[in-house]
């Protein structure tokens, strides 16, 4: 399910934010959106933030926000070698973010269920590193494709 | 963008988040998500969550009562009739009531407008020019 939602130009494999503020900045800025709904989509994934992070610990984060101004799903996946600040449940630096942003209504709830699916998703990532080596876009998006079909 | 159309925006999204907290189907995934299966934990981390946004909209509707008070009724209103105070114009239909709205409401985008069939408060995003602007 997420094959429809990864997407090459979505990725980003080498953050260079430092805060999150700049993490969650830099991961909206590859949905090309125009200014006023950059603008509003950050301001409410800040919201989601300050009620409780999504950094859920070992070094993962899936901040997610459903918003007026979108009219489809979106998914950014970014990775930072450095690590962000990003408030996480462990205190642990960031170094994988999923960022899912939604519109409001959604038929299909797509959007629930690929939440879901990253979730199974970063328990399996969190037990190796192995995302941490991979530096080429493609092989980076078939490993993610390839730990979810596995059960 | 009209910083009433901006309030309305933020309250819409807010609310949404409040809706999703509320679920049982999203807080199974929170579960997942932060390991954790203790109920009561789950069960206060919630709470925490949902007053933190009560405050949140608190303030909204105060910064709102202030440019305009009937607004905020307003949008409870369409809110209490269709389960949303305001809706996106998407290729030129209103997303609440599918009806076509004027082609110059493409050029008023950050305005506050109303739909002219169902009168929900509007987003109309910043779009390309349609065919009856050019004309
Ligand atoms: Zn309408």
């Amino acid at each position: 399910m997420l094959k429809n939602l990864l997407k090459k130009e979505h990725l980003i494999l080498d953050m260079k934010a430092k805060t999150k503020e700049e993490a969650l900045k830099e991961l909206v800025s590859v949905f090309q959106l125009p200014e006023d709904k950059e603008q509003i989509i950050l301001e409410t994934l800040k919201k989601r933030e300050s009620i409780g992070s999504t950094g859920i610990g070992k070094g993962i984060a899936i901040p997610h926000a459903r918003s007026l101004v979108l009219d489809k799903v979106y998914l950014a996946v970014g990775r930072s070698k450095e690590g962000v600040d990003f408030d996480a449940l462990d205190g642990q630096p960031v170094h994988l973010f999923f960022m899912l942003c939604a519109p409001p209504q959604d038929p299909n709830t797509t959007y629930l269920l690929a939440l879901g699916k990253i979730a199974s998703l970063a328990r399996k990532l969190a037990k190796n590193r192995e995302y941490m080596n991979i530096d080429d876009p493609d092989e980076f998006i078939n490993y993610l494709l390839q730990l979810e079909g596995e059960q | 963008m009209d910083p009433a159309l901006e309030k309305l925006i933020r309250l819409h999204d807010l609310e949404k988040m409040e809706e999703e907290i509320s679920s049982e189907e999203y807080m199974k995934i929170i579960s997942k998500l932060r390991q954790e299966e203790d109920e009561e934990e789950l069960k206060k981390m919630r709470d925490e969550a949902l007053e933190a946004i009560r405050r949140e909209k608190e303030k909204i509707i105060k910064e709102l009562n202030k440019i305009n008070p009937t607004y905020y009724n307003r949008y409870r209103m369409f809110k209490n009739a269709y389960g949303h105070g305001i809706a996106q114009v998407v290729e030129g239909i209103c997303l609440n009531c599918f009806s076509r709205v004027p082609t110059s409401f493409i050029t008023q985008h950050g305005k506050l407008l109303r739909c002219p069939n169902c009168g929900i408060f509007l987003y109309v995003p910043k779009g390309k020019k349609t065919e009856g602007e050019r004309l």
